[in-house]
């Protein structure tokens, strides 16, 4: 199994290669390329899936020696362990990868035809799924933080595809920037790890987690798991969207549909709950790391949420949505239900891509990405319609509906811990927030779909995509309803008949693994468990119905009159419209005023004092010493050696040529010298 | 023998010495072949001590007569008489070998002691009554049994310098 | 005196005139520039040889053969004093002079 997941990974990458150097001159561009390898992929995902349904369990490792150094600093070997782990939620989050990636693919084929650099666009798809699944398969945060990275990387390019843009530009640049300030926290994560456990392998960790004296461990005079678990969080931030690193992700919407689809809605960042998710048990341990972690996610939901109320664009609406159901599911952790959040993680992955594509259809068919300018669809393009309406209906939490199912288990997991712990603000922003969703998310229906067409040119081109584009987000509306994931109504109560647990018992056994107990299984918690959650879904039921209710008359019926409503929240509305002039205080006060001027103090001093000395200065030194050793050599060197040799020679030469003198007589005396000596000595 | 006649045996030596020196020494070339003559003479006295009167005689015909007379031939065939060229400033070298052929005379010296000394294993039976002899006939009858070889051989050899001689100093 | 003399007069004279003979002999035809002075040289050094075999003669051997062998050297000597000198007017028609250092083809 394990290696079935090389290929799973490899497939893609493959694709990617082929695609960047030989892409132009295939035919079609090479989309094929791309769509067999994820499909391919997806379909050695489906055994694995296949295996966890019918056992409740798949397990299977491949490790690595990836570095090892003996005895560097410390009495053991130092070795760095890699390798790729499939467990439960690895299964799972396989699945819906594969799926979703697969479907976007296709659904490009459509979307992105005729454009300039279509293969690169395929190329990069194919590059971010085999980082993607290469993060899912990892069993160690190392490769896991690679692949990480890659995706950043893959985000930069595809958002910033359509590079002629300067906005584009711009966006893919604060998406990377943004999400690297997260990166640079989760890396110092990983030296923590590190520090304290020597590996960063998720099963080792959940091992090493319970020792009581990992208690005291401190980082840098800091308890060490609080640190790490902090550090952990703002690797989520960064790349999850989550307040205050939140301002990427509407400014991303400037790439291609199908990029925000598949990066921005599905999968990556859902990487950073899948972190925090795989993180658990270490989260646990830290000190009111969790809490915290509940409250970044209460804040992000409900913040967004009132952001998307006033957008007009409708990759804007989706993308505010996108960080607000984010936010749900980085509560549902921060409260210990991370089942719920995890469940919420794939439906919404189904729902939220579901309507990226939809949206991709309408403006295709619209020529607009202006809602002001839509209106009146529903009978031009009634497929997509449905799949959107389907989609909409699914996350504005209703019976019958995937939504439902999961966003109910994350509020009754919030208002459980509320009812043990205190913090009651929690739950009010859930509960709050899921009635502000169903708002928003019926707006965006009525403005786009509903009611009289605002500009009759578009209006009259409008017309339904071609199937590529239409069989994907049928599939996925198809997936967004309840009975996959826990029967058909989603309501447990009459649902029990039907055995669709597998959900459940997959997690179960994951948090069995992780070494953490199911949540709630003792006598008193139980019981505060079965309230909140029939009290979860009354209040759910009944601020969806609320929201829905209020975009209705102000939408659809134009009973409320929504400029007198923009009118009476003048100042709210204000700060709304600008975001609560967040963006404005990173670029204008953080970047250009403090940053700023911060680089031009370094660079200054690295130009006149590093250049100028070291740089410069050693070449000084260099020439003085090559003065010196020219010298040296001159004198030294050649005039002994050299010359001196044949001086030398020359001196023997001379010596030996007065005795060649030629005369006889010479000789002779010579001879005679020497015969005297030898009578005389011997 | 009687002092008196090892006195004038010992003037003899000293002439010759002497005479030596002055043949090594002197840069007069004419001047040293007429000191040779003298030294010759004085070799000649010694072999008569010596019991060679017959060698003493030969010595006497040949050099003095034959040799010496041709060497001042020599000088004057190469015109040096009339040239007045007759300095012959020894070579440069002329002080070192002074003093090397003086260090030269007791190591040749000791080697002919200990020849001596060595001979002495084996004396003679009758070295007193062999010095009188007569020895011309004793050297004619020795030259003709024992050494017959090198007596025709240089015959043969005087043959050849003789031709030699004429044909090298020939007239152009 | 007495001494002096009957040393001078015995092997040990004769042996200590030859030596000398032959060295005086020796340094003339090493020192000497003109080509008839080394010949001068020639005859010392070969009369002293002759000396030192009549010596041994008398007073050792007692037979013949040094003296013999004296008889020999002295034609020798003559035969080739002819021949030097039959070469120095040679070389004194070839060169205009017989300075023995003049006769060097060899380059200095």
């Amino acid at each position: 199994m394990a290696h079935s997941c090389i290929w799973i990974v490899l497939l893609p990458f493959c694709a990617f290669l082929i695609q960047v150097f030989l892409g132009k001159k295939l035919p079609r561009h090479g989309d094929w390329v791309s769509v067999f390898a994820i499909l391919g992929s997806c379909a050695l995902a489906i055994p694995i899936f296949v295996q966890l349904l019918r056992t409740g369990n798949v397990s299977d490792a491949l490790p690595l020696t990836w570095i090892s150094l003996p005895q560097v600093f410390t009495g053991k070997p130092f070795e760095i362990l890699i390798g790729i782990g499939v467990n439960n939620l690895t299964a799972i989050m396989l699945m819906m990868v594969t799926l979703c990636s697969s479907l976007i693919h296709i659904f490009s084929t459509g979307y992105m035809h005729g454009e300039e650099r279509y293969h690169l666009f395929f190329a990069y798809i194919s590059l971010f799924s085999a980082a993607m699944l290469g993060l899912i398969v990892s069993d160690n945060l190392l490769t896991f933080f690679i692949c990480w990275e890659l995706m950043g990387l893959c985000s930069y390019l595809l958002i910033g595809f359509y590079y002629k843009k300067p906005s584009a530009i711009n966006a893919s640049l604060k998406a990377f920037m943004t999400t690297r300030i997260g990166d640079v926290g989760l890396f110092l994560g990983i030296c923590g790890l590190y520090t304290l456990f020597g590996t960063s392998n998720f099963e080792q960790i959940y091992a090493m987690v319970k020792q009581p004296e990992l208690a005291q461990a401190t980082i840098l005079g800091l308890p060490g798991l609080t640190f790490i678990g902090f550090m952990v969080l703002m690797g989520t931030i960064g790349k999850s969207a989550q307040f205050p690193l939140h301002v990427w992700l509407p400014d991303a919407m400037e790439g291609p549909t199908p990029v925000s689809a598949l990066i921005h809605a599905a999968t990556m960042v859902a990487a950073g709950v899948f972190l925090l998710i795989r993180m658990f048990p270490l989260l646990q341990q830290g000190h009111h790391v969790l809490t915290v972690v509940a409250y970044v996610g209460g804040v992000t939901a409900f913040l967004a949420a009132l952001l998307a109320i006033v957008q007009v664009d409708i990759k804007k609406v989706l993308a505010y949505s996108t960080i607000s159901q984010l936010g749900y599911m980085v509560l549902g952790v921060g409260v210990g239900a991370f089942p719920a959040a995890f469940l919420h993680l794939l439906t919404h992955a189904c729902f939220k891509a579901c309507l990226f594509l939809s949206s991709g259809n309408v403006i295709h068919s619209a020529h607009t990405q202006d809602m002001r300018e839509m209106g009146g669809l529903r009978t031009k393009m009634p497929l997509t319609f449905a799949a959107m309406m389907i989609a909409t209906v699914a996350i504005s939490g209703f019976p019958f509906f995937s939504g439902f199912v999961s966003k109910d288990r994350i509020l009754a997991g919030t208002l459980a811990f509320s009812m043990e712990q205190g913090h009651w603000i929690l739950p009010v922003l859930g509960f709050v927030t899921a009635g502000i969703t169903a708002f928003y998310m019926f707006r965006m229906m009525y403005m786009t779909f509903f009611g009289a067409a605002r500009d009759e040119h578009k209006h009259h081109h409008a017309h339904e995509q071609p199937f590529v584009m239409v069989f994907p987000i049928l599939v996925l509306a198809a997936l967004s309803f309840s009975l996959w994931f826990s029967g058909p109504s989603g309501i447990e109560k009459f649902d029990s008949f039907m055995p669709i647990s597998w959900y459940d018992t997959a997690i179960d056994n994951t948090q069995r693994a992780m070494g953490i107990l199911a949540e709630h299984t003792e006598g008193a918690s139980l019981e505060i468990e079965h309230r909140a959650h029939s009290l979860a879904m009354l209040f759910s039921l009944t601020v969806a119905a609320l929201g829905v209710l209020l975009s209705t008359m102000i939408y659809l019926k134009r009973v409320i009159s929504a400029d007198k409503l923009k009118a009476a929240f003048g100042p709210l509305h204000t700060l709304l419209t600008n975001r609560y002039f967040i963006d404005d205080l990173y670029v204008d006060i953080l970047v250009k005023k403090v940053l700023l001027g911060w680089n031009r103090i370094l660079a200054t001093f690295d130009d006149k004092v590093l250049d100028r000395i070291f740089v410069d200065g050693w070449s000084d030194v260099v020439m003085v010493v090559k003065s010196i050793i020219g010298k040296f050599d001159d004198i030294f060197v050649d005039r002994i050696f050299v010359d001196g040799t044949g001086q030398v020679i020359a001196l023997g030469g001379w010596a030996l040529r007065i005795v060649q003198t030629g005369r006889v007589q010479q000789y002779l005396m010579m001879a005679l010298a020497v015969l005297g000596i030898a009578i005389w000595f011997f | 023998m009687s002092n008196g006649l090892k006195l004038v045996l010992f003037a003899a030596q000293l002439l010759t010495v002497a005479s030596a020196i002055l043949v090594a020494l002197h840069p007069n070339v004419l001047y040293a072949s007429v000191s040779l003559l003298f030294a010759f003479l004085g070799v000649a006295v010694m072999f008569v001590y010596a019991g060679a009167d017959f060698i003493a005689g030969a010595q006497v015909i040949v050099y003095v007569g034959g040799v010496t007379i041709l060497i001042l031939f020599a000088i004057m065939l190469t015109q040096w008489l009339y040239k007045m060229n007759l300095k012959d400033v020894p070579a440069k070298l002329g002080i070192p070998v002074v003093i090397v052929g003086v260090g030269l005379i007791p190591a040749l010296y000791k080697v002919m002691r200990e020849l001596a000394a060595f001979v002495e294993k084996n004396p003679a039976p009758d070295l007193e009554k062999f010095a009188n002899l007569p020895k011309t006939g004793v050297i004619g009858q020795a030259l003709l049994s024992n050494y017959v070889l090198p007596f025709e051989a240089i015959t043969i050899l005087l043959l050849g310098a003789l031709v030699g001689a004429v044909w090298l100093a020939r007239p152009r | 005196m007495v001494n002096l003399l009957n040393w001078a007069t015995g092997l040990h004279g004769y042996l200590f005139i030859g030596a000398v003979l032959f060295v005086l002999g020796t340094i003339s035809i090493v020192s000497r520039k003109n080509a008839i002075g080394i010949l001068l040289g020639i005859e010392l050094v070969l009369n002293a040889a002759g000396i030192n075999f009549v010596a041994f003669s008398k007073f050792r051997t007692g037979s013949i053969d040094g003296q013999v062998v004296a008889l020999f050297i002295i034609l020798i000597a003559a035969a080739e004093a002819a021949v030097a000198l039959a070469i120095i007017l040679r070389l004194y028609r070839l060169r205009e002079t017989i300075d023995a250092g003049e006769a060097n083809l060899m380059r200095n």
